[in-house]
């Protein structure tokens, strides 16, 4: 390690997911729950195509594609951001060798994974975080579930600083750890880290009972959405395109 | 001793006014003690009354007590013994919902308050809790980010700010809550210069009751006519502050210093004094 790592807000493999999100596409400007219910039903569907329906996944691919192609996504970023599915390529790797008709289970694994990763990645880099929250929101999601995630959001990123000045502080001072028994220094930062974020923890309560906390999120702070013609109409297209897909090229 | 002196002689006489009036405080600690659970007393017999209007510094040094001060004045402590009251009324379990509408705390990290996903949401959190309808939380809070001027960042997250714009939203979030006294911990640490004329600029701009924990002697002087210290739990000193910083050996008693080449009297002669 030699401290070339250098974006202190940002970092790791989340970083651009907020810059590519902020963006200005037809697609970025969808309302959130139509981008919602449209990927996610587009992934449910494909989980239910039964294994070998080539073209069936090839036209839930080709929506994908069309839509990251009209989001305006860099394919090099769609890219790095798909790697999270790099163990289910693997595990689908390993069915042609293990189980009879493994190529075409493999395939399908394969498949689907893919399209569930990029429809995923699609959501999330053309609505700003604090949309989708909203989104998940207003679609009935239990607005407790829905504060935390957003107390994770926000704090990850208070969190992630102090982490980060911390390794700072240690490589500042020498500490070039190579082996697994050097890493105690590190060990300790995660102790201490703990401890403060509990009384952080402590402090933000008092800070929200300063403001007339008392047990309940109001509806009054929840981000203003506006269900426009065009959104219903992306939801309703996406939806007709999917049924197609699946009833009649299966 | 000099704590004395300054404790009966230097009455802000428009406070005493006031008081002879019989109008209700801003803000009043009578007597008040405050022991922390591990046995540490931290307020050790404050008596502190402030009127309506008035913006006071509470200077000292670290430990004295100052945020656990901080702490009583919206009822998020409440004292061992003594009374703290808000505009006449006592902060008890029965009144602090009032109480902490009525005094606006201003903690000294911004990202201790600051939890929501957007700038709006968060500066809706205050008045939303009041049980507003959502387009009176939508006007308190347009009305609280114009009086900061963060009004074009409502829609970002906090984390995109920077620390100066993060402390000027924080305060938004109080004021969006129209509370008749202000209490800020600490509002100039960690700002860098600019960011902190910017903030004081606001600041003096306010027309509420203000009370300032600070350890920035300039900022004190330049924010406020009346200012306080606290040492040991105690009240060391009450009076106008350029009669408390002027006086060296009661500085120096409290571990409060004035920058090195700082002129009491340019500072003076610079605002016209």
């Amino acid at each position: 390690m030699t401290g070339s790592h250098s974006g202190h807000t940002h970092g790791g493999p989340g970083a651009g997911v907020e810059e590519i999100a902020a963006g200005h596409s037809a697609i970025h400007h969808l309302d959130p729950r139509a981008k919602i219910v449209g990927l996610i039903g587009l992934a449910i569907v494909s989980v239910s195509t039964p294994p070998g329906a080539w073209v069936a996944f090839a036209a839930y691919l080709a929506v994908l594609v069309a839509l990251a192609v009209a989001a305006q996504l860099p394919l090099r970023y769609v890219l790095v951001r798909m790697t999270v599915e790099v163990p289910f390529l693997l595990a689908a790797a390993i069915l042609p060798l293990t189980v009879p008709d493994g190529a075409v289970l493999g395939g399908t694994v394969a498949a689907k994974a893919t399209i569930g990763v990029l429809a995923m990645v699609l959501l999330s880099s053309t609505t700003p975080f604090p949309r989708l929250l909203a989104g998940f929101e207003r679609l009935g999601m239990p607005r407790v579930i829905v504060m935390i995630v957003a107390f994770m959001w926000r704090y990850l990123h208070v969190i992630g600083g102090e982490v980060h000045r911390a390794k700072i502080a240690r490589e500042a001072r020498g500490y070039d750890p190579r082996w697994l028994w050097q890493t105690g220094a590190i060990a300790r930062n995660i102790a201490t880290l703990f401890v403060r974020s509990l009384e952080r923890g402590e402090r933000v309560y008092l800070a929200m009972a300063s403001r007339g906390y008392r047990g309940g999120i109001p509806a009054a702070v929840s981000a203003p959405l506006e269900l426009g013609r065009l959104d219903v109409a992306f939801a309703a297209a996406l939806a007709a395109t999917l049924a197609c897909v699946r009833v009649v090229l299966v | 001793m000099s704590s004395r002196r300054a404790r009966s002689s230097r009455r802000d006489p428009a406070e005493v006014r006031n008081a002879a009036a019989g109008a209700a405080a801003a803000v009043e600690l009578v007597d008040v003690r405050y022991r922390y659970p591990d046995g540490h007393v931290a307020l050790d017999g404050v008596t502190l009354r402030v009127a309506r209007g008035e913006r006071v510094a509470v200077l000292g040094p670290n430990g004295a007590g100052k945020s656990t001060l901080c702490l009583h004045l919206n009822g998020i402590l409440q004292a061992t013994s003594g009374t703290v009251s808000a505009g006449g009324l006592v902060v008890s379990d029965r009144t602090v919902r009032e109480v902490r509408r009525a005094v606006g705390v201003v903690f000294q990290d911004p990202d201790d308050m600051l939890f929501m996903p957007t700038v709006r949401q968060d500066v809706a959190f205050g008045p939303a809790n009041l049980g507003l309808s959502p387009p009176e939380v939508e006007t308190r809070v347009g009305e609280a980010l114009d009086a900061v001027g963060m009004r074009q960042f409502a829609d970002r997250p906090p984390h995109h700010l920077s620390f100066g714009q993060r402390k000027r939203v924080a305060t938004a979030a109080v004021l969006a809550m129209r509370p008749d006294v202000l209490v800020l911990d600490e509002p100039s640490s960690n700002l860098d210069p600019r960011a902190r004329r910017e903030l004081g600029e606001i600041l003096g701009g306010l027309e509420l009751t203000i009370l300032m924990v600070t350890h920035d002697l300039p900022y004190a002087l330049e924010l406020c006519k009346r200012a306080v210290i606290i040492d040991a739990g105690r009240i060391a000193a009450d009076g106008p502050v350029t009669e408390l910083l002027a006086d060296a050996d009661l500085l120096a008693a409290h571990a409060l210093e004035l920058p090195a080449g700082f002129s009491l009297a340019a500072f003076a002669q610079q605002k016209g004094r």
